[in-house]
């Protein structure tokens, strides 16, 4: 297990609520790492912070590449981006606002690859029809506007336009929230498979214990911006120590 | 003490467990006072006791689901002795991996995936390659008694007997050195309790060390090469079967 990704020492303050106090985390190669909490908890400011979307007041987020760790608060914008969309992916839960709805699918997954440099049209088209094989939304689908797509078929385009660089780490917020319940479960199941098919690490921000028991393989829990507790999935949510969790885990209706 | 060809599979000691609960004004739950365990390789111990004495309790502290509070749970692994109650998260999970399986009651369900892929991805996890984990799925389903139609079914849909015994095969396609079994039996028939005896005896010979809950009296003198009693959360007596 090494380490991929680090946080030391994370504060945030949106005028005078502490978004993030004193959050410190770690990333390992390969790991699958959930934030849980209810809303305002400060568990998306966090993925906003870790990603490089939103800069912390103090407090540094170190990514680790075969030249040792890079804080990402003193890269260059330019360096950042490619960073960003290259080696890293985000998913955000509103996928309509993520993806160009008036571009083909196959764009929208063949924009990425174009960003990090593929230029053979045929060899873009082939790569797109396989990921929407790939998400099951079929490769007969790739000259249709995702204007015309369901919510869970959009969120299973996010996915291909994300995963086909081959990322190293992505970071996932609510990838679920806001779809029906069937439609959630073939999601997870996907982002489980392809996730450790192709051994990206994954930061992935939940409310639904369920999803973080489904996927990672540890769990922080967060409460007024600040992690409350911390261990591998099933210990948290088997064993939760802090009222905060036990309060969280009491609450899930038995399935 | 080190491990060596003769030393233990399994080696804890001292091991308290109390849960605080928060939401009932801090109450406080004692559910293991100084229990201990140790099991060689090649040998099933059956633990037994009233309900609420702590079996269940124990057999999550040795596979690292619950964090005692003192004590260590030591568990052989690549040939060392690996202290669950210490070890970091990546390195219970690797332990978890190689060296340690655990059946729990009831089949945690994954959405959507079949039977067979349920039990040929445990042996995936373990270095396997799909087809060949696929066939051996379906031999160890087969074993136990579900029907090859079924296999292609996410178990889910399935029985209560039928889950568990997707949980069992789970675990079973694996040679574990350490396997711990919460009540692997209770609600099975008569035939697929047979085919479970076979297959703990069938890991013994192999050289697994197996902890089983078995409430069954006579299940357990076929099973268990001794008997360890638990109450109210000790290690209190150790027996024949």
């Amino acid at each position: 297990m090494s380490l991929l990704l680090e946080a030391r020492f994370l504060n945030k303050r949106f005028s005078n609520v502490d978004a993030l106090d004193n959050v410190s985390l770690t990333v390992n190669r390969r790991e699958i790492l959930a934030i849980v909490g209810e809303s305002g908890s400060g568990k998306s400011t966090l993925l906003a912070t870790l990603a490089g979307l939103s800069p912390a007041d103090s407090g540094h987020v170190l990514y680790r590449d075969a030249e040792g760790p890079h804080d990402i608060a003193a890269m260059d914008e330019m360096r950042l981006r490619r960073l960003q969309r290259t080696r890293w992916g985000y998913i955000h839960q509103n996928a309509r606002a993520a993806l160009r709805l008036d571009v083909t699918a196959g764009g929208n997954i063949g924009e990425r690859l174009m960003m990090n440099g593929a230029r053979d049209y045929g060899e873009i088209r082939e790569t797109a029809a396989r990921w929407l094989d790939e998400v099951e939304i079929g490769r007969e689908r790739i000259d249709d506007l995702p204007m015309h797509f369901s919510g869970g078929m959009l969120q299973r385009l996010q996915i291909a336009a994300t995963l086909v660089t081959n990322p190293e780490l992505i970071f996932m917020d609510e990838p679920t929230t806001g779809l029906d319940v069937s439609v959630q479960a073939r999601i997870l199941d996907l982002i489980r498979t392809l996730v450790h098919r192709l051994h990206v690490a994954a930061i992935i921000v939940t409310h639904d214990l369920g999803v973080a028991r489904l996927l990672a393989d540890r769990t922080v829990v967060m409460q007024g911006g600040a992690i409350v507790e911390q261990g591998l999935t099933d210990q948290v949510l088997d064993d939760p120590h802090h009222p905060y969790t036990q309060l969280l885990v009491s609450s899930v209706l038995p399935s | 003490m080190t491990s060596h060809q003769n030393g233990w599979a399994i080696d804890a000691s001292g091991l308290h467990k109390r849960f605080v609960l928060h939401l009932q004004g801090g109450l406080a739950l004692d559910v293991l006072r100084g229990a201990s365990l140790r099991v060689r390789p090649g040998e099933c111990v059956a633990l037994v006791g009233p309900s609420g004495a702590g079996k269940s309790s124990l057999m999550r502290a040795l596979y690292g689901n619950y964090r005692v509070d003192s004590g260590a749970v030591r568990i052989r692994h690549d040939g060392a002795m690996v202290d669950i109650a210490t070890a970091s998260p990546g390195a219970i999970l690797d332990v978890r991996q190689r060296s340690l399986g655990y059946v729990s009651q009831f089949l945690r369900a994954i959405p959507r995936l079949s039977a067979l892929d349920v039990v040929a991805g445990s042996a995936v996890a373990r270095g396997m390659n799909l087809e060949k984990a696929r066939r051996h799925a379906a031999a160890m389903l087969e074993r136990l008694r579900i029907p090859s139609a079924l296999h292609a079914l996410p178990p889910v849909t399935f029985s209560g007997g039928e889950q568990q015994r997707v949980n069992l095969a789970r675990s079973f396609i694996c040679d574990w050195p350490t396997l711990l079994l919460d009540e692997p039996t209770a609600s099975l028939d008569p035939v697929s309790r047979d085919c479970v005896c076979t297959l703990i005896a069938e890991a013994c010979a192999r050289g697994s060390a197996i902890v089983a809950i078995v409430h069954d009296h006579a299940l357990r003198a076929r099973i268990a090469d001794r008997t360890v009693l638990l109450e109210r959360g000790a290690t209190i007596e150790e027996s024949q079967p």
